[in-house]
């Protein structure tokens, strides 16, 4: 039943999920409240580690929550069905690519959608670099929250340098040592 | 050496190496599938990009099901889908087995408090330049504003606002189509 249940949400979030990557945090935190089945802190956590495994970060997602709820067999399921809405699609517009690039309806509904995973991000970004500091200490304006955000403005600047081309190993493993001077 | 054998070899390499997301693996995809193996072409890679871009799920892995596919059809996709998650299930249960006995160590705690601000660095990062495709018109900067609202301050599923934001955004674009015509069409 429980496998039957995972095999349904994570359906669900891979038929909807558009934007990928950071974009379904918002979805896998949904699921995970109302069934009640990883904590939120727990989930942050393994966004946390999920930075130095390589490959889809929405596969952490299934395979963690999925092991969490069911062992082994829980986490394969769970990332089975995560797979398979967007496998589907993917070998349908495959086969008829040429037809779908030209329809206008297909085009308008591709577009109207990307505002959307434009706000999943914005909310993504609240969920995990603001929301915990909240549930730390409940005051609106403490001191670690501004050291929050004054390292995520660095590291936001970091990125966006031209000249250097900081890799992602790189960057955590900075993030991590400002962690452990900072916090 | 067998196609099929050859596919998942490269694609659990991919899979290895596909540090930092969607955007990352273009460039790693490229080198691999394009210049070296020659399964699909450059524009055809191009293509296959936009199109995983807009389709729900893994950017990547809707990419490696639709090279896959292109090469030797649903068991070609198949293979190429399961090999490109293969690292990543395996790494990340592993991973979570070894890391979580030290989470309770105030070092780990604090780490993970830094790394977690320099991943909200780079979602800031994907904002940027998803706003470049996404934001072509001002009423694309309300859309994602209400869909952000929505998301952060009522308790509207998640999956109820998307079906709302795609039939807005759906109904806006229908509407400048038909008032512009052709001008509009780039939209």
């Amino acid at each position: 039943m429980k496998l039957f249940e995972l095999f349904l949400v994570f359906l669900k979030i891979g038929a909807v999920s558009f934007g990928g990557g950071y974009a379904m945090i918002p979805f896998f935190e949904t699921e995970m409240v109302s069934h009640k089945w990883v904590s939120l802190t727990d989930y942050v956590k393994v966004i946390a580690i999920a930075q130095v495994v390589p490959g889809p970060f929405a596969v952490d997602s299934s395979s963690y929550i999925g092991f969490k709820v069911a062992g082994i067999l829980g986490a394969l399921i769970a990332t089975i069905a995560l797979c398979i809405p967007s496998f589907t699609a993917s070998v349908i517009i495959t086969k008829f690519y040429a037809q779908f690039k030209k329809n206008k309806y297909v085009n308008a509904l591709l577009m109207g959608v990307r505002p959307a995973v434009l706000g999943l991000l914005i909310s993504a970004a609240y969920i995990i670099g603001i929301k915990p500091l909240f549930q730390v200490n409940n005051t609106i304006i403490s001191l670690t929250m501004l050291k929050a955000i004054i390292v995520i403005g660095i590291g936001y600047y970091i990125l966006n340098q031209k000249k250097i081309k900081v890799g992602t190993f790189t960057f955590m493993a900075a993030s991590a040592i400002i962690g452990i001077v900072l916090f | 050496m067998n196609i099929f054998l050859e596919m998942f070899i490269t694609f659990f390499k991919i899979g290895c190496l596909a540090f930092g997301g969607g955007y990352a693996v273009i460039a790693i995809l490229q080198k691999e599938v394009v210049e070296l193996k020659q399964w699909v072409g450059n524009d055809e890679l191009t293509d296959i990009m936009a199109i995983s871009q807009t389709l729900p799920g893994i950017i990547f892995v809707n990419s490696a099901t639709m090279i896959g596919y292109r090469r030797k059809g649903i068991l070609g996709a198949i293979v190429a889908t399961f090999s490109s998650i293969l690292p990543t299930f395996f790494l990340i249960l592993i991973l979570t087995f070894v890391i979580w006995g030290f989470t309770d160590n105030i070092f780990v705690h604090k780490a993970f408090t830094g790394i977690l601000l320099g991943v909200t660095a780079l979602i800031l990062n994907s904002v940027k330049k998803t706003w470049k495709t996404a934001v072509k018109h001002y009423s694309d900067i309300v859309l994602a504003l209400l869909a952000t609202g929505l998301l952060l301050f009522t308790s509207v599923n998640v999956v109820f606002i998307l079906l709302l934001m795609a039939g807005l955004g759906f109904g806006r674009n229908m509407y400048f189509m038909k008032a512009g015509g052709k001008q509009n069409e780039a939209l």
